[in-house]
């Protein structure tokens, strides 16, 4: 139960915080870096046009038999050997310095140009971009002068390095964010499992508090007034129910015995067939009430408490031997397939007993004449199943689902005296209380009630 | 004549109670209140009591409690518009004998005060059980009307052994219910009497007088 997928660390407020936060600093580091290196560029390519028309008109102003000097000096003072000197005839034949060959196309206007090593097909061995500036000299030759933009490279480096350093700290800062969501989410599952529970009918269960006062343990402190005031108006309820029990069946009570005095009065048998009639009307009230009233009860009930392990198997024998006699009379086959192993329940064997024997009614009642009933017990994937099932009319497709809601009368049935009405509604109060599963299904007139006692279900509804 | 103390708080109920059981031969005392019942119970002797289980001054749990803790163990049948089995543990567990679900069958109640009343005077271990010409052999598990023997099923054994060990007397459908399969609910439906209809087939050929009465809107009764 305190497991946690990963896929529900994703959906934590604390984890969208973390990831929006992450996020926008992302975003902030990027674009910082990003208008440095821009500006940072700009500024280190005005630097370098100035330097390189500074020294171009330098080099101008020298005479031309001091420039292959100039040069050397220059290249020998140019520790990081980034500066590139050239002076090539008006051919474009290397005359002195320490450039290979002129760029192509390069343009001879005094005016400083970025040559990219690619675009100028592999000139000069350089992998940085380069700086140039040209002119034309009086005596035709061509003066080159440039300069490698290392310093931008280096500056790239250092920014992508920085962008790395940020991935990290989105990296720690995701793992720290799941972390953290870890604790709220195991606390969300006990959360779960104790309000499955209160579902199921635990009504007495608290949310689970840390006593930390934080935004969890603030909505469990509400939903658990709230529990407090549901329980206190269900017990008001219970109290009424009860109440309503001993106000209303005694006058019914005395209906009957009435009755029952003035049929032993009566001489005449139209008049006493009247009372008889008239008695037996009474006693459908009162069965239906109590019917009623035991749904109440066993919804309600602090059965729970009372659990224990019952073997299934004598309990079917049971319904059996009960059965057994009316499937003959009815002549219909009353058949039942039990395992060779004990099968066993956590619950209370009075009430799976009066669960099973109204399925087994409901489809001996039902069955077609010469039909059959069968009764199957068998595990399936570790679940304890109790399969009724019967030959005859069926039970329409849209009613199925109603049938074993509480009070659901069938428009089918509702003028009839037998029906599926109260007594399912018990089978699924009894199987609602263990935490079981009740299933009707119904096809080409063979209808199948299945009760699912899986007590692992049970268990993680908290029963 | 057999003495019956009748505490219940509800007057009409109560009357009811003690006309039906004046037509069964009782004696019997009202008390309308717990307290009554109490001193009523203790300073005479009574051959059973019937008790409700709600009254308005002392709950009648505690009635039970309390005479059973003093010392009096005179048969006690609660009686209560509460049908849950914890109920009925619980009113049995504090020292009632039986207990019963309002709203009951004037019937019912005397049938189970006479069955009560039975149990209370010491069965001497019998083998056989007699009425008329029925007989059941407790250890061969056959019965025989007349010289005809009669082979039973384990569940019409246990059927007829308790209509016999409680003849002429009317058990209901629920007690009958209760002491052949040990479930105390009311099964609603008619298996107890097709159980019934076909023991009496068994017991009570054509040729015999009948043994086996159906009692209109309560029960059974033999013999």
């Amino acid at each position: 139960m305190s497991s946690v997928r990963l896929s529900d660390t994703w959906r934590t407020t604390t984890f969208r915080l973390v990831l929006l936060y992450g996020g926008m600093f992302t975003i902030g580091v990027v674009t910082l870096l990003a208008v440095i290196y821009f500006h940072t560029q700009d500024f280190i390519d005005q630097q370098t046009a100035y330097v390189l028309k500074a020294e171009l008109r330098n080099y101008l102003a020298t005479p031309p038999d001091k420039i292959s000097d100039s040069f050397n000096i220059d290249i020998q003072r140019d520790s990081r050997h980034i500066e590139i000197y050239g002076l090539f005839s008006d051919t474009g034949v290397r005359l002195t310095g320490n450039a290979e060959k002129l760029p192509r196309g390069f343009a001879l206007d005094s005016e400083p140009h970025l040559i990219r090593p690619r675009s100028s097909d592999s000139w000069l061995t350089l992998r940085t971009d380069v700086w140039g500036v040209g002119a034309r000299l009086p005596d035709q030759h061509i003066l080159f002068l440039g300069r490698q933009q290392v310093q931008l490279d280096e500056i790239r480096q250092i920014i992508i390095r920085a962008l790395g350093g940020a991935v990290l700290v989105i990296l720690v800062g995701t793992a720290l964010g799941i972390a953290s969501s870890i604790r709220p989410i195991q606390r969300l599952r006990k959360i779960q499992g104790v309000s499955q529970s209160i579902i199921q009918g635990n009504i007495d269960l608290r949310l689970p508090m840390t006593g930390n006062q934080d935004e969890l343990d603030l909505l469990a402190k509400i939903v658990n007034k709230m529990l407090d005031e549901i329980a206190q108006r269900m017990n008001d309820i219970k109290g009424a129910a009860d109440s309503v029990a001993h106000d209303l069946r005694t006058p019914l009570t005395h209906l009957r015995t009435r009755l029952n005095r003035l049929l032993s009065l009566l001489n005449a048998p139209d008049q006493q067939q009247l009372v008889e009639e008239a008695i037996d009307e009474v006693d459908t009230v009162l069965s239906r009430f109590r019917a009623l009233l035991r749904i109440a009860e066993i919804s309600g009930s602090m059965r729970r408490a009372m659990f224990k392990q019952v073997a299934i198997q004598p309990l079917l024998e049971n319904i059996k031997d009960i059965y057994t006699p009316l499937a003959e009379e009815k002549n219909v086959a009353l058949l039942f397939d039990l395992p060779e192993v004990e099968l066993t329940v956590m619950g209370d064997g009075d009430l799976l007993f009066e669960a099973v024997m109204n399925l087994v009614d409901n489809a001996v009642k039902f069955a077609s004449q010469n039909g059959y009933v069968t009764a199957r017990l068998f595990e399936k994937s570790g679940v304890c199943h109790i399969e009724i099932e019967n030959n005859g009319q069926g039970i329409p497709e849209d009613e199925l689902k109603m049938v074993i809601l509480p009070f659901y009368r069938s428009e089918l049935n509702r003028h009839q005296s037998e029906g599926y009405g109260v007594g399912l509604s018990i089978v699924n109060a009894i199987v609602n209380l263990h935490g079981f599963r009740l299933s009707l299904q119904s096809a080409n007139g063979v209808t199948r009630a299945i009760i699912e006692c899986s007590n692992r279900l049970a268990s993680e509804n908290g029963v | 004549m057999t003495r019956v103390l009748t505490i219940e708080d509800d007057e009409i109920t109560a009357k009811e109670i003690m006309a039906e059981l004046s037509t069964h031969g009782f004696e019997v005392t009202w008390a309308a209140t717990g307290r009554d019942g109490l001193a009523q119970a203790s300073s005479q002797p009574f051959d059973v009591i019937t008790l409700d289980r709600m009254l308005p001054d002392i709950d009648g749990l505690e009635v039970v409690t309390f005479l059973r803790a003093s010392g009096i163990d005179t048969p006690i049948l609660m009686i209560s518009a509460l049908s849950d089995v914890d109920e009925r543990i619980r009113g049995l567990r504090a020292g009632g004998d039986d207990y019963l679900t309002k709203p009951f069958v004037p019937d019912e109640m005397a049938a189970r005060l006479e069955v009560m009343l039975r149990r209370r005077k010491p069965a001497a271990s019998q083998s056989k059980l007699k009425v008329q010409d029925l007989e059941l052999d407790l250890i061969a598990r056959i019965a025989h009307r007349g010289t005809q023997k009669i082979r039973l099923s384990p569940t019409e054994f246990r059927l007829l052994e308790y209509l016999m060990r409680n003849s002429s007397q009317v058990v209901t459908r629920t007690m009958i219910f209760e002491a052949v399969w040990g479930y105390s609910f009311d099964p609603g439906t008619n298996v107890v009497d097709v159980h019934v209809t076909g023991l009496r087939r068994k017991i009570d050929p054509e040729e015999f007088p009948p043994l086996l009465r159906t009692v209109r809107g309560a029960g059974y009764v033999l013999g």
